[in-house]
């Protein structure tokens, strides 16, 4: 039976691996950043990937007239049974029972290992983390770290009983083990299958690795190589700059310990399979063209909480894992779309260590609308703030039963349904905020939903310091939500129809401020891709715009004298790239202010995430929390709505009443004494 | 650019000595008037050139006995002469290829390790346990 998200959660062995090498990955990547310009890299690398697929077409003629011309068999695969049944061909042609293989992501892309085995062809992985996901009849779960969901526990175990050994709970004494049984396949066969990283259209394959095992499948007489046709290159200097820059962002690695560079591998003879497997169908899409940028580092897959939380074995497709496995799977057709893009919160640690800049989290929420799935509720509940009448009538209904929050701590059934049991909710506003009167102003205040609806003090508390300051704001009557509700649940014609009602409402502001970043950064980007409107002039996260203004005005603050932390919310700290400003003013202000280790991972709210996935909510905000102990605070700051709902929700069950939960605005209104 | 080397050769935790001959590995039964040479523990090669990038060696490959005996050396010599010192992986590569037409190329820049058991770094897998590069300054 399937494992569920909740048991995933729970997995214990799991937990500590993913930790240890999520931990291990930016220990060394951390490192690496203060010698290396990481940022220069992603520009350079993104720029060859971006010029090379513009000429895949071209790339893809030149790399076979010039592997030809040079008497090498090449086979062109459009689809992955193509490639197959070539391989099929070679093997039994040249009468081969068993092949050793090194780490290939695109054989595991075209299922070779299972359909050699059912053509009673036997495929040995050399790689010792293929070698042991295949051992114990599983699928990588991560494009360099292939067992990375195994605990050293677990393997100890399956090795002790597979091979009847008595080995201890010692990794070098481990891989010894492994190490000994792979050698012995080596010399069982005359072929090695193995990919390349890149390939230059003039012929030259690079291979990089860590283990010394590629070197011994190239030492076969028969070579086969399979390769995408995204890895083509125009020359060797973009070639090197891509398994220069690999490794870095991939593992923390200056450079493997290896690169295999040639025309030729050292065999007699010599097959090459170039895979289309729609990518020349991709590389014509306009948005989606950036898939191929991939240089398949498996950085993203670190990086998202998701992955880090569930592993790779729950958020997968059919071949890859994380947030590539999204885009890759969506490639490759994958049935499961909507379930796979909708494990995704949204909260773009992916983009921030790509190495080749996709917009992985904007390209998800494109997915995201192709394959929608929302129940009639969910539904209802998000078309309904497109008529902010009809959702100030029902906060004037609900207001009197929630007056003490929303904690259902009677009805099990719908305190698990709805994400109660581990985080309660606030109470709701008497009348939406967004009514309060104002003077007209040039500078406007888009309170969005969650203030609107919740958090009434935090407009309030915004209204007086802007008296206090002398700036007048003109609070924005909403016609509807902004939209970024309904984009991020896939509901895309109905946030295009929230987002032009609210054009109408703001497009007279010479400035715009926000008290959550989700609309702000809905505003500035995604309004520009849906309409190509450019707001991003005039959006400001509120926080930051009275930060930029106080640096030019003198007044006596009076700080909390509190241990105090600042939690980055996940749109204005990778969206709009305002919140490590407003940590700096915090930290000058407040002599006890103490950093929040994993500042600005995501807290897992996300809206209707936090409903929908539950469990890796709850996980998330439970971090989160441990951190926020850690840190040994008494009071959170944060800019968010949403981080406080979920993070003050979440001190509420625990009844950890010695920590308060509070947005920026508030911080400063209370410092400024106004 | 010898002090570039080592610098990111430490990063990588890979031991360099400057030497202006390599005669002293004589001592562990190599020849080193070969370019290529191994016993059961020990081994040297002679690099066509270097990157200082990521401390990396080029080394050619034109036969598979010489790959055999990289890869079953568990401590492996490289020396690289200072004067084919080049700042990028692609500048080395092209100076090697420059000194010969082998159409295999290996790069060199650290020990067979793997972490693929909870990322925790186990060397000396599938090839040399220990690589020491010897940066040779005839002076
Ligand atoms: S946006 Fe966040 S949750 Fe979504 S795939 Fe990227 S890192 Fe994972
Ligand atoms: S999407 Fe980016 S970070 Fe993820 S594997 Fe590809 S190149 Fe690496």
């Amino acid at each position: 039976m399937k494992k569920t998200e909740e048991e995933f959660c729970n997995d214990q062995f799991l937990q500590n691996a993913l930790n240890r090498a999520e931990k291990s990955y930016f220990e060394k990547r951390r490192k690496l950043e203060k010698v290396f310009d990481f940022e220069k890299f992603k520009d350079e690398i993104r720029d060859i990937k971006e010029k090379n697929i513009k000429s895949l077409e071209e790339n893809i003629v030149f790399l076979l007239n010039n592997l030809r011309s040079r008497g090498f068999e090449v086979f062109f695969a459009k689809y992955s049974d193509e490639a197959l049944t070539y391989f099929y061909n070679i093997l039994t042609k040249k009468g081969i029972k068993k092949v050793v293989k090194s780490k290939s992501l695109t054989t595991e892309e075209i299922n070779l290992n299972s359909f050699l085995e059912k053509n009673n062809i036997t495929p040995v992985e050399t790689d010792l983390g293929e070698w042991l996901v295949q051992l114990n009849n599983e699928k990588a779960t991560h494009m360099t770290a292939p067992a990375i969901h195994m605990s050293k526990e677990k393997i100890l175990n399956f090795l002790n009983e597979k091979f009847n050994a008595n080995l201890k709970l010692d990794i070098k004494e481990m891989v010894d083990f492994c190490k000994n049984e792979i050698n012995k396949e080596f010399d069982n066969t005359n072929c090695g299958i193995f990919g390349a990283n890149v390939v230059t259209r003039d012929g030259t394959f690079f291979i990089v690795s860590n283990e010394g095992n590629i070197q011994h499948v190239l030492n076969h007489d028969i070579n086969i190589c399979i390769v995408g046709i995204d890895k083509i290159v125009e020359n060797v200097d973009d070639a090197f700059k891509i398994v220069s820059f690999l490794p870095k962002n991939a593992t923390g690695q200056v450079i493997t310990s290896w690169i295999d560079v040639f025309t030729k591998p050292p065999g007699n003879e010599f097959f090459v399979i170039l895979l289309d497997n729609n990518r020349s169908k991709i590389a014509r899409e306009e948005k989606f063209d950036k898939v191929l940028n991939c240089i398949k580092c498996g950085a993203c897959q670190m990086a998202c909480p998701v992955y880090t939380t569930v592993g790779g074995q729950l958020f997968r497709g059919e071949t890859y894992a994380g947030p590539i496995g999204v885009l890759l799977s969506y490639m490759d057709n994958y049935k499961l779309m909507n379930e796979l893009s909708f494990l995704c919160t949204g909260c773009m640690a992916c983009d921030k260590v790509c190495s080749s800049r996709i917009p992985i989290q904007s390209l998800i929420l494109e997915i995201k609308s192709k394959y929608e799935r929302n129940n009639i509720i969910k539904k209802f509940a998000i078309k309904s703030m497109k008529n902010y009448r009809l959702l100030r009538a029902l906060i004037s209904l609900a207001s009197p039963y929630f007056k003490d929050g929303i904690k259902m701590r009677r009805f099990k059934f719908l305190r698990d349904e709805f994400g109660l049991s581990f985080r309660t909710l606030p109470a709701i506003n008497k009348v939406s905020f967004d009514t309060v009167k104002t003077k007209s102003s040039k500078i406007g205040l888009f309170a969005g939903c969650s203030t609107n609806i919740f958090y009434d003090d935090v407009g309030k508390d915004l209204v007086r310091l802007s008296n206090f300051l002398n700036i007048d704001i003109e609070i924005i009557n909403q016609s509807s939500c902004c939209g970024a509700a309904a984009l991020y649940n896939g509901l895309k014609v109905e946030a295009i129809n929230q987002a032009q009602k609210t054009i109408k409402d703001i497009e007279r502001f010479e400035k715009i401020l926000f008290l959550d970043p989700h609309c702000a950064h809905m505003v500035q980007r995604d309004y520009s891709e849906l309409f190509g409107i450019d707001f991003s002039n005039r959006v400001a996260d509120a926080g930051y715009y009275f930060v930029e203004l106080l640096k030019n005005r003198k007044y006596k603050f009076i700080p909390l004298n509190k241990v105090v932390t600042y939690h980055h919310p996940c749109h204005l700290s990778r969206g709009m790239n305002q919140a490590l400003q407003i940590e700096d003013f915090i930290k000058e202000k407040e002599k006890k202010f103490s950093e929040l280790n994993e500042k600005d991972r995501c807290c897992g709210f996300a809206g209707t995430y936090s409903i929908m996935h539950k469990h890796i909510s709850n996980k998330f905000v439970q971090r989160k929390i441990d951190n926020i102990i850690k840190s040994n605070s008494e009071v959170v700051i944060t800019s968010c709505p949403g981080c406080i709902m979920q993070i003050s929700g979440a001190l509420d069950v625990m009844n950890a009443q010695n920590i308060s939960v509070i947005h920026f605005v508030s911080y400063l209104k209370n410092i400024l004494g106004a | 650019m010898i002090e570039k080397f080592i610098e990111t050769a430490n990063l990588s935790g890979v031991e360099v000595k400057v030497v202006k001959n390599i005669n002293f590995l004589n001592e562990f039964g190599l020849n080193t008037s070969l370019d290529y040479d191994s016993n059961k523990n020990v081994g040297f090669i002679k690099a066509l050139s270097g990157a200082t990038e990521s401390a990396s060696a080029v080394i050619n490959i034109p036969k598979r006995e010489k790959l055999k005996s990289i890869l079953n050396s568990k401590t492996l010599y490289i020396s690289i002469e200072k004067a084919t010192l080049r700042s990028t992986l692609s500048e080395a590569y092209f100076l090697a290829k420059q000194k010969c037409q082998d159409e295999y190329m290996l790069f060199i820049s650290g020990e067979s390790k793997t972490a693929d058991i909870e990322k925790t770094l186990v060397s000396g897998v599938q090839g040399p346990e220990k690589i020491v590069f010897l940066l040779v300054n005839k002076g």
